[in-house]
């Protein structure tokens, strides 16, 4: 940062900037064609969720308590990689790809802070790392009410 | 309809509403989740966490663009990003707050709300017009001077780089705290503060916050966005076409927009902004007095 060079008239842009929009650009497209592939396994051969029932109960307008009580037996909303344990199930390989598309811009961010410290990026070093561990913590779970 | 009809009525309904934002120069998730929660009967707090999914997904795409080319300004995202992100967070924890204590009352409220906020941000885009293209700095103040926040990009209309100066960087951080926990809260992109807020409060360029703000609202509510996750309000059945259709609508508006005029499809968006809004008013007084 704070060496933009100017090439052939145009200022260069910024290390920590290319890095941020190629590890997003990159980790967004493969999550999302994650999520093409579990959508279609899904909804050809079910999954974890009943996809009519479900259904129902989305234009219902019921609660999401009341729909995950109801489509999968729990008592309240299960925690926030339910997916995790069970990718052989279409809609839990959709989740997985649509987490891989939300943690794309966590990763992409400490990228950021990372090419910063190598660029001796200064203040904005520190403002990096503070917007990471932001995501980085409601992405785990641990920030909660 | 069956699950499958559905799937791809989503899926449609989210690459046209992608693909005219686009093409109008906003990002979209205000549209999806304002015509979703004034139309629909599904439940609002799913509907704000596939309103940021969308809203979110597009700008992540977005960023490797602007950020190439050194459109965004990476140290505006870095500094905004950090309030912003930190208040987006909040306002997701207070929509699970209200999902879990209010119920219909608490559903009401929030269509209620955003009523108004679709109505106002539609006001805005009217009375604002283009923004200012190149604005003025006359006076840096000592925080922005110190931070260096002004930076040059190369403008291809020009056919030169053009160097601009930033201002007012504390009033923005206030701003950015309040853009952040609406958008949070109600599940909506946040361009059509978060531009006006770069471009007439900071002064950045026209093209440089609107590229900025894109940038910031991929970073910033992918925070907001996981909180949704964690409160399960992210079904695949939605969500999936939902996200997939608003990337496919973000890959063809940005190639169909140099043929088509924004200037039409901008009074489009606005014409179905005033439509969403009065009708989220109705619905919100409706259910309240039904309580």
């Amino acid at each position: 940062m704070g060496k933009e060079m100017e090439r052939n008239g145009a200022p260069k842009a910024p290390m920590a900037g290319i890095i941020y929009g190629k590890i997003a650009y990159w980790l967004a497209m493969v999550g999302v064609s994650i999520a093409a592939v579990g959508s279609a396994i899904y909804l050809v051969s079910g999954g974890y969720l009943n996809k009519t029932s479900l259904l129902q109960d989305l234009w219902k307008g019921d609660s999401v308590r009341t729909t995950w009580a109801e489509l999968a037996g729990t008592a309240g909303v299960p925690h926030g990689y339910w997916y995790l344990g069970r990718l052989g199930q279409g809609d839990c390989l959709a989740m997985l790809g649509i987490a891989v598309v939300c943690i794309a811009g966590v990763v992409a961010m400490w990228g950021v802070a990372f090419g910063l410290l190598r660029s001796k990026g200064g203040i904005y070093i520190i403002l990096a790392v503070v917007v990471a561990v932001i995501l980085t913590l409601s992405a785990s779970g641990l920030i909660t009410i | 309809m069956g699950p499958i009809e559905f799937f791809f009525v989503f899926l449609g309904i989210s690459m046209s509403i992608r693909m005219v934002a686009v093409i109008a120069g906003i990002g979209g998730g205000l549209i999806f989740t304002s015509l979703m929660m004034g139309f629909t009967g599904i439940n609002s707090y799913i509907i704000r966490g596939t309103g940021l999914l969308i809203a979110t997904s597009g700008s992540v795409v977005a960023a490797r663009k602007f950020l190439g080319k050194g459109l965004a300004n990476i140290r505006i995202v870095l500094f905004a990003g950090a309030p912003y992100t930190a208040f987006a967070v909040l306002g997701a924890l207070m929509a699970s707050y209200v999902s879990k204590t209010m119920g219909e009352a608490g559903e009401a409220l929030i269509r209620l709300s955003l009523g108004i906020i679709v109505l106002l941000v539609a006001l805005l885009i009217m009375s604002r017009g283009k923004g200012v293209l190149n604005p003025e700095v006359k006076r840096v103040d000592r925080l922005t001077r110190k931070l260096g926040l002004g930076m040059a990009y190369w403008e291809a209309s020009l056919d030169r780089v053009v160097k601009y100066q930033v201002s007012r960087s504390p009033v923005a951080v206030l701003l950015f705290c309040g853009i952040g926990f609406l958008s949070g809260l109600f599940g909506i992109g946040a361009g059509w503060a978060m531009i006006p807020t770069l471009n007439m409060v900071m002064l950045l360029p026209l093209k440089v916050a609107g590229a900025s703000s894109s940038v910031l609202i991929g970073a910033g509510d992918t925070a907001a966005v996981w909180q949704y996750m964690k409160g399960g309000a992210l079904f695949p059945l939605f969500a999936a076409p939902c996200l997939i259709g608003s990337i496919l609508g973000a890959i063809i508006g940005s190639k169909i927009m140099v043929r088509v005029r924004a200037g039409v499809v901008r009074w489009l968006v606005i014409a179905i902004m005033f439509g969403a809004g009065a009708r989220l008013i109705l619905v919100g007084i409706s259910r309240l007095s039904h309580l």
